[in-house]
């Protein structure tokens, strides 16, 4: 931690007085002045971005980060690509789907100019980047887009889940508009066989702009409830992220047990379980994709977009005590559990 | 056979027992005391594992009536431990919470019996009175004690056995020549024989007795040949014929009496060389994979098994060309440099680092066996006559059973303790003194009586032509071999080590083949001989030793069924080995034309080492493809079915014999 | 006759003395390896256990060095034995990546240059047969040697008056044996036996011979 507070001290107070440049020259082999990386957060610094940099100064490679937030929004993006154009920096950082697809746009998009097709993007936190259209190919992006999938398969989700307690009727609260989100409530609707469990899906009401809004989630919680849903998954759908704390309590007063699909809904957020990659992880991964292009070792397009293979299951005591659905004992030989 | 020799094995077995069976009982109670503890501590540390689990789902606040899975984590537990009877979580009032059980769970709902069971508190901070309660289930300590047990009466036979060879040795080494001489002449004295005996080393005592008896006998021949001399001399009929009666009496004037047979001689070096090889019998394929290295195209298991097939190639291709050879150069030289081949090959087997140097140093011991097997079978033609010639054979052929009988418990238990490198060099130390013994107890030179015609490769036509003969070497004789290399030299110590079991237990395993042969040939040779059902016999025992095979259906990764299979295999042999080799000279005498019974027996005994050879081939390339169960199927269900045909083989050949004088009583 | 019984009784007595330390060494390895089979047994079972754990994460995708919750349950189990050195987690390479003995991870574990434990391995792998790491149950081997060692003089030493007595009645009945045979032997060559078929034969040519002389 202390190693991480004092390189953010210095990307913070202007890499070039700070960092002695004869120290960064030998640490990252020839490299004569810092990097430059522009980087677009979704809700504000996370502990993604804590990897990234830990990543980043444990292999000697200095960079000058140029901070954006798109505040739980696509409106500034547009904003943010013009930036990006006239800074011209070395590298461009996203997080998250929405973030990501307004930064680098389809693949296939009919119109290029709106995005950024020169500059190097990585990316994080991107569920499915094949499904959003991000790319054709995840082991060769062939463009100017790679970066690091966080997602724990969905198959593996609903195992932890299931050995926690058995599921039979499995609730869902997702994004229409989410491609990914889609494609993840397809795969568990293609489980429901060989899992011997059923399906109730929800989705987020749309405003008038057709983008998702908070509007009656109790009412939706509630309503899979009444189906007879003994599990609410909470699946890595964007929107769903930023509304954790509307979406547990209202499952909590229905005494429904949540499963998380990401480190927010358990920290945060209240879920009762959560099978995730850690946040830090995933940031470590991107930033391993980022130190090859910044050293130019492997043109971008030909960085494969990996998925992070690292999980942990967490259980939340206090919410278990509230249900009072307790995990199975033996599961507290490899579970972490979360007392405060 | 009252002589001196058995009593004195008779004395030194009772003895033995008494002291044993009294060392037994105290070892096993010794074990007990050591044994009960341990029993204690492995439930303590289930309780204690478990209690630490409970307590930390305690400290994280999950409330003790909510402890889910609880029942289905401790019935887990139970069924991995056999010795473990229950496991209950109680609250301070005793109340059982949460419990799983074996057999009869009422019963351990009220029952605390405080001697078999381990009690360990729940410590959690602040935390209540409940406690986790293992049971230990006496049935599993009573079966540790009896499984002890095996292993004492084991180690009691192997003892006795090992006692009694020691006696031999005793005899052998040229001690109580001295004293069988002075018993002979008691006895035949006795009996009013007054012949003379052949001299003997009049050096000791019984020496010193030997001799004054033999004056005395000596005294009396010369007194008689001078008074017939004298009684011819003067034509006196009644004293001629006095004198007549006497020397028919007593024997005076017949001459000397043969010397004994001195085959006894090479039972010592004989038995402590086969010891040698039988102590790598447990563990010498194991000791092949640790040193192999994969060879392309080739399947491990076959790789494992080219140094084993290479010392029975060397036996079975050496021991029909080396009997003429130690013809000429003499049995005990003979005898002392195959013990000095396997000294050399034995040692060599320990520090040799990869397989071909381990092959070599395999077919250098392969030479070594093969020299004093057939030096020490000459050596018994050569100091027997016809009438002899068999019980000093039977001599040849214990000395190699009890061999294979000690030597891989023995050899089991040295691997475990001072390991297979240290246990080879035993062996080679095994070997040289082979050697010593050879040369102490061995007569320099034996009279040499030609041995007969060897295998004449001519024979080998009227052989194959004769479809019960052919069928008695290639569907009962070779298979036998096979499948008893396969076995138990190959893939029992694999499967062993592979099960996780000590070289000592494969060791105690590898016994049951020779104890039930031991035990029951006797047997079955006389019954075979008694109701003349030889060919059947044959065929029963190959059909038995093939069935054996599918006790592994009973699980092929556990003892038990391994020991049954090699007890049905040891039945089944047993049943079939003396009718086997005596229906060989039967049908060999049968045969048209003049082929020799030796050559047949020739013949006979290199298809049986042939199959021997074969024996690790088959069952390394088999085992290659299909695991162990399998494997030993496939080559038991082909005894059984090659023993089937036999049988089939015999009955449409004498079916129409049988027949004749049922038409004939007809009027 | 002394010179007799120096020559064979220690024959027999060797013999008989042998068998006799050689039954008890089998005995004592007998029970030595029922003893070890018990340790093991219990080692077994605990890595069994730890190793169960390992996999089912594994196989929910939890990898082998984020299973935090390994330090805690390897020193909870580590505590109910009190023979316990260590126990450890080792990755795939060999590297200790959990003890309950903090000292020791990050080392290199090899059975080889670990002399002072008695050690049970438990390889592990996840639902698809993937090896995931290997835990090592490490005893006190000195403590077990001396239980052993304990055990083998307890046996051994207890072996001795049946091993003497046996030695002693076994050289005394082998004795009685070659004093029988030695006074019938010395009988007969003085031909001071009542029956004497040599002085039977003898006497019967006496008789011939005055006749003879007649």
């Amino acid at each position: 931690m202390i190693r991480r507070r004092a390189f953010l001290g210095m990307a913070a107070g202007s890499v070039a007085g700070v960092l002695s440049p004869g120290i960064a020259a030998a640490q990252s082999g020839g490299q004569t002045k810092p990097y430059r990386i522009y980087r677009i957060t979704y809700r504000g610094r996370t502990e993604v971005e804590d990897g990234f940099d830990d990543y980043l100064a444990s292999n000697g490679i200095a960079v000058e980060f140029i901070e954006r937030d798109a505040e739980r929004g696509v409106a500034k993006l547009p904003g943010f690509v013009d930036e990006i154009r006239e800074v011209k920096p070395d590298l461009v950082y996203t997080w998250g789907t929405p973030v990501t697809l307004g930064i680098a746009g389809r693949y296939d998009a009919p119109d290029k100019a709106k995005f950024i097709t020169d500059i190097p993007i990585v990316f994080a936190l991107v569920a499915s980047p094949v499904a959003a259209g991000l790319v054709a190919d995840r082991m060769v992006p062939n463009r100017n887009l790679t970066g690091a999938v966080h997602v724990v398969p969905t198959d593996t989700q609903l195992r932890a889940m299931h050995s926690y307690r058995p599921i039979t009727k499995l609730g869902v609260l997702y994004t229409a508009t989410e491609q990914n989100s889609v494609s993840i409530v397809q795969e568990v609707r293609d489980l429901q066989k060989p899992m011997n469990f059923s399906l109730i899906e929800r989705q987020f009401r749309a405003g008038a702009d057709g983008r998702p809004v908070a509007d009656g989630i109790e009412e939706l919680v509630a309503e899979i409830k009444h189906e007879g849903a003994n599990w609410l998954y909470l699946l890595p759908d964007t929107f769903l992220g930023t509304q954790y704390n509307r979406v547990t309590p209202a499952a909590m007063a229905q005494s429904l047990p949540t499963f998380g699909a990401a480190e927010l809904a358990i920290r945060q957020g209240g879920a009762l379980v959560a099978l995730i990659s850690r946040y830090y992880s995933v940031g470590q991964l991107a930033a391993s994709k980022a130190v090859k292009i910044l050293r130019k070792e492997t043109p971008v397009g030909e960085i494969p977009i990996e998925t992070l293979k690292r999980f942990s299951l967490i259980i939340n005591m206090p919410v278990a005590k509230k249900l009072d659905l307790y995990p199975p004992i033996d599961m507290l030989n490899y579970a972490e559990v979360l007392t405060g | 056979m009252n002589s001196l020799r058995v009593r004195l094995s008779i004395t030194v077995l009772a003895v033995l027992i008494v002291a044993l069976v009294f060392l037994s009982f105290q070892t096993a109670e010794r074990a007990q005391s050591v044994l009960q503890p341990e029993l204690e501590r492995k439930a303590a540390t289930v309780a204690g594992s478990t209690a630490s689990l409970i307590g930390r789902a305690l400290e994280l606040g999950v409330p003790l009536d909510r402890l889910q899975g609880l029942d289905a984590y401790l019935q887990r537990i139970l069924a991995g431990n056999p010795d473990l009877s229950y496991i209950a979580l109680r609250d301070a009032g005793g109340a059982t919470l949460y419990q799983a059980a074996t057999g009869d769970a009422a019963k351990v709902a009220t029952a605390v019996d405080p001697t078999h069971s381990v009690s360990v508190p729940i410590s959690v901070q602040g935390g209540g009175q409940e406690t986790l309660v293992v049971g230990l289930d006496p049935a599993y300590a009573r079966q540790v004690v009896s499984t002890l047990w095996i292993d004492l009466v084991i180690v009691m036979f192997v003892t006795a056995v090992v006692a009694l060879e020691l006696v031999y040795v005793g005899f052998g080494a040229g001690l109580y020549g001295a004293i069988e001489g002075v018993e002979r002449r008691l006895k035949t004295i006795r009996k009013g024989d007054l012949r003379l005996h052949p001299p003997v080393d009049a050096g000791s005592e019984f020496g010193g007795f030997a001799r004054s008896l033999d004056d005395r006998l000596g005294q009396l021949h010369s007194t008689y040949t001078s008074l017939r001399n004298n009684v011819v001399e003067r034509g006196d009929q009644i004293s001629q014929q006095a004198l007549d009666m006497m020397r028919g009496r007593f024997g005076l004037g017949e001459g000397v009496i043969a010397a004994p047979a001195q085959v006894i001689a090479m039972r010592a070096p004989l038995f402590v060389f086969m010891l040698a090889e039988e102590l790598t019998r447990p563990f010498l394929p194991v000791y092949i994979r640790s040193l192999a290295t994969p060879i392309a195209g080739l399947s491990p298991e076959f790789v494992i098994s080219l140094p084993m097939m290479t010392f029975l190639i060397v036996v079975a291709l050496s021991q029909p060309l080396l009997g003429n050879v130690t013809e000429r150069i003499g049995r005990r030289n003979c005898l002392m440099a195959g013990a000095l081949l396997g000294l050399i090959g034995y040692c060599a087997s320990a520090f040799v680092g990869d397989l071909i140097g381990l092959t070599a140093a395999r077919a250098v011991s392969g030479l070594g066996f093969a020299l004093v097997f057939v030096s020490a079978q000459g050596f018994v033609i050569d100091s027997t006559d016809i009438r002899q010639r068999s019980s000093g054979m039977a001599m040849f052929i214990s000395a190699i059973l009890v061999a294979g009988l000690c030597g891989p418990p023995i050899g089991g238990i040295l691997a475990d303790r001072i390991g297979i490198p240290g246990t080879f060099v035993i062996a080679g130390l095994f070997a040289l003194c082979s050697l010593v013994l050879a040369w102490f107890c061995m007569p320099a030179t034996g009279s040499r009586t030609s041995q007969g015609p060897a295998i004449r490769w001519r024979d080998f036509g009227p052989i194959i032509s004769s479809p019960p003969l052919a069928g008695l070497l290639f569907l009962c004789a070779m298979p036998a071999k096979i499948i008893l290399v396969a076995f138990c030299f190959f893939l029992v110590p694999l499967q062993m080590e592979n099960i996780g079991a000590t070289q000592a237990t494969t060791g105690r395993m590898l016994m049951i083949y020779p104890i039930a042969m031991v035990l029951l040939v006797p047997f079955f040779a006389s019954l075979a001989d008694r109701w003349s059902m030889r060919a059947p016999f044959v065929a029963l025992g190959g059909l038995v030793a093939g069935v054996s095979a599918f006790a592994v259906f009973l699980g092929g990764a556990h003892i038990l069924p391994i020991a049954l299979m090699l007890l049905g295999l040891g039945l089944g042999q047993a049943i079939s080995i003396a009718p086997l080799s005596g229906l060989v000279g039967e049908m060999g005498r049968a045969l048209p034309g003049n082929v020799s019974e030796n050559s047949v027996y020739g013949i006979f005994r290199l298809v049986e080492r042939t199959g021997n050879a074969l024996g690790p081939l088959v069952g390394g390339v088999l085992l290659g493809i299909y695991g162990f169960s399998t494997t030993v199927m496939i080559i038991g269900g082909g005894m059984a079915l090659c023993a089937l045909l036999f049988f089939a083989v015999l009955g449409s050949r004498r079916q129409p014999k049988l027949e004749l004088p049922a038409t004939g009583r007809r009027p | 006759m002394i010179r007799l019984a120096l020559r064979t009784v220690p024959v027999f007595a060797v013999i008989i003395g042998f068998a006799m330390f050689l039954a008890a060494y089998m005995n004592f390895s007998g029970v030595r390896s029922a003893y070890l089979d018990l340790i093991r047994s219990r080692m077994a079972m605990t890595a069994d256990g730890i190793g169960n754990d390992i996999s089912t994460a594994s196989t929910l995708g939890i990898r082998l060095t984020e299973q935090t919750t390994l330090p805690g349950l390897l020193a909870r189990q580590a505590a109910t034995d009190p023979l316990t050195l260590s126990i450890d987690v080792a990755s795939d390479d060999g590297t200790v990546v959990f003890s309950s003995d903090a000292k020791r991870v990050g080392i290199k574990d090899a059975a080889a240059d670990d002399a002072g434990a008695f050690r049970q391995e438990e390889h592990v792998a996840n639902d698809i047969g993937a090896a995931v790491g290997t835990v090592v149950v490490r005893l006190d081997r000195a403590a077990i040697d001396g239980a052993i060692d304990r055990l083998r003089f307890e046996i051994l030493n207890g072996a001795i008056p049946a091993g003497i007595a046996a030695v002693a009645a076994g050289s005394l009945i082998c004795l009685l044996l070659l004093t029988n045979l030695h006074r019938r032997a010395r009988q007969s060559a003085l031909g001071a036996s009542d029956d004497d078929p040599i002085g039977r034969a003898a006497r019967e040519m006496q008789r011939l011979q005055p006749e003879s002389h007649a």
